[in-house]
């Protein structure tokens, strides 16, 4: 009997790597990025590339495989965030701290708005994620003892991490791009992990009828909460090392431009039809976004076109369109 | 004792009481079919029974536990399962997919968040053997889109199956079937019922008669009668509110 493909690994890159796990094909090519001519220099675009992949791959885990459209997990990076920044500022300048403490707090805004949101369908769901987030973002905005309202939180430093008997400067910003890489990384395996266990088929069963889900026994509410939260986790420990970055946070990480930004990403690579989409999308978008900003003043017009293009003529996003290319030119 | 027990069981859409203070055993021990004409209500009762609509009023039992308003997976759990009058399978999946994912529910597997499909015991096995058993062995790989639509069918009641249930309620399973393929889901219904009770709803005539321990007419939103077939077929009221309405 011909069993499913969806046990076989996937394949991403074909020839040359065709032996290797398309995650360490990934984590190669990142590690190269310092290394690439031109681009290579552009050191915290990248680490912000890795950050946003992290984000935008656990964000697919609802999106892509439960179906769920939510436009506010930007609030869970943005607390995130917040949650690091607050922590290196009151209680320690412990990085390894600083993050947990970041990805628990918004992980746990996740958790309780999953509660009220994860029997909702379509447009109610979209509609109440968008609200929350912009309450987010407002009381941030608004709570200047805490947040540092509109001037944000600043004066934050990374500071040299001991690995067993190795001291690492992360003040080298290379030191820290590979920090952030490696913190993906990790978190890569175990998306994937999640994904392709018994769990993640229960999430695709919803995805694709939900009431047969439903009928056959499965709890269907409690896997889309799991799911809601297990995305605002990785958001907003994307949030935490995005603090560790640029040094600070602001209240524009809750805005919704950022959730807006992370379903852009997810479809523009492909995270509907491939677990590498939201990867490919991250990189494409964050680097278009930092050559199209500094060349024209209204990107931000491109950036709608982009939207539009996708969602129109390539629903599938890139790696959905290369696929049809590459199954077209086999016969 | 009744395995379902219905007490006065309503449910109005707008102003229009689709089901009207049903109350109806079903013996566990007798395949029991529901007849009456189109927007009688009986689709709306199997959708009371299972969770699917809250009932307005009334209780639903099962082996004299009350389930009135439980959810959905929790009544699948005590042993009721359904297909439905509109084919509900995972269309865009295989049919191997299809099977495993219900298996792997009815196993008690699904919590699993980091572990490996492949390394669920008893899920691999019990999905070949379902499919195999509707004999679509050779269908497995693809998918579902593919099948025709009495296969389909076939894979909804399997899927309905896999969660071993003590009643299976089948919403119109063989509408819009050529006759050999009604044939073939017939035999299979009376198979199923052997070892599972067995509620249909069915317009085709030949086939309730055919299959039915008992009847149940409804009429509006009500019970209209009930008996064996024989007594159905004789009722004056039945003749009159349904099989009279038919050339
Ligand atoms: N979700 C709903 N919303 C509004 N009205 C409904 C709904 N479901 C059923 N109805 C109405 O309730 C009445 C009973 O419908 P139901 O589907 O239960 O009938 P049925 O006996 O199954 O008919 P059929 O033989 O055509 O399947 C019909 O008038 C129908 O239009
Ligand atoms: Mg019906």
């Amino acid at each position: 009997m011909i069993k499913s493909q969806s046990t076989a690994k996937q394949r991403a890159f074909p020839g040359l790597f065709r032996s290797i796990h398309p995650l360490a094909v990934m984590v190669i090519i990142f590690a190269a990025f310092p290394a690439i001519p031109l681009i290579g220099r552009f050191l915290s675009l990248g680490t912000e590339v890795v950050i946003w992949s992290l984000f935008a791959l656990g964000f697919n885990i609802l999106l892509g495989y439960t179906g769920l459209t939510s436009f506010g997990h930007g609030a869970y990076f943005g607390i995130g965030a917040y949650g690091a920044a607050i922590a290196f500022l009151r209680l320690s300048h412990s990085l390894w701290l600083c993050l947990l403490i970041g990805t628990l707090v918004g992980g746990l805004f996740a958790a309780l708005v999953g509660l009220i949101v994860a029997n909702k369908r379509g447009i109610y769901f979209s509609l109440l994620t968008i609200a929350f987030s912009q309450m987010f973002f407002f009381i941030a905005f608004r709570w200047d003892e805490f947040t540092g309202g509109e001037t944000g939180l600043t004066g934050i430093d990374r500071q040299t991490l001991k690995l067993v008997n190795l001291a690492v400067n992360l003040r080298n910003p290379i030191a820290y791009y590979y920090f952030v890489l490696a913190v993906f990384a990790l978190c890569a395996v175990i998306i994937w992990r999640i994904v392709h266990s018994p769990f993640g088929r229960v999430l695709r069963a919803i995805k694709e009828n939900e009431l047969r889900a439903k009928y056959l026994g499965y709890n269907t509410e409690a896997y889309k909460w799991a799911a809601f939260t297990i995305s605002g986790l990785f958001a907003a420990l994307g949030g935490s090392l995005y603090t560790f970055l640029i040094n600070s946070a602001y209240a524009f990480g809750l805005e919704w431009v950022q959730s807006g930004n992370v379903v852009m990403m997810t479809l523009l690579g492909g995270g509907t039809v491939s677990f590498f989409g939201p990867v490919v999308g991250a990189a494409i978008f964050i680097t278009c976004r930092d050559l199209l900003s500094a060349y024209f003043e209204h990107w931000l017009l491109f950036y709608g076109l982009l939207f539009v293009i996708v969602i129109l003529y390539v629903p599938t996003g890139i790696l959905g369109a290369a696929a049809k290319l590459r199954k077209k030119h086999k016969g | 004792m009744a395995i379902i027990r219905t007490e006065n069981v309503t449910k109005g859409f707008g102003g229009l009481i689709a089901v009207n203070r049903v109350s109806v055993d079903i013996h566990p021990e007798q395949l029991t079919s529901i007849i009456g004409p189109n927007g009688a209500g009986k689709s709306t009762f199997f959708n009371i029974i299972t969770g699917f609509f809250k009932p307005d009023e009334g209780r639903i039992f099962f082996r004299d536990e009350d389930i009135t308003g439980l959810p959905i997976h929790q009544i699948v759990r005590k042993g009721i399962s359904r297909s439905f009058q509109i084919l509900n399978i995972f269309e865009e999946s295989t049919v191997w997919d299809n099977v495993w994912v219900a298996v792997q529910g009815s196993l008690g597997y699904g919590k699993e968040l980091l572990g490996r499909v492949e390394k669920l015991a008893g899920v691999e096995e019990e999905t070949s053997r379902i499919i195999a058993e509707m004999g679509l062995e050779y269908e497995g790989g693809s998918q579902v889109k593919y099948l025709s639509y009495g296969e389909k069918r076939l894979l909804e009641i399997a899927l309905a199956l896999t969660t071993r249930p003590k009643i299976l309620l089948l919403d119109e399973p063989m509408s819009g079937l050529p006759a050999d393929e009604r044939r073939r889901i017939s035999a299979y219904i009376k198979q199923i019922a052997q070892a599972v009770t067995v509620v249909v709803v069915e317009h085709d005539m030949d086939v309730v008669m055919a299959i039915s321990d008992r009847i149940l007419v409804m009429y509006e939103g009500r019970i209209l009668a009930s008996g064996t077939p024989a007594e159905v077929r004789q009722d004056v009221r039945v003749q009159e509110a349904y099989l009279g309405a038919m050339p």
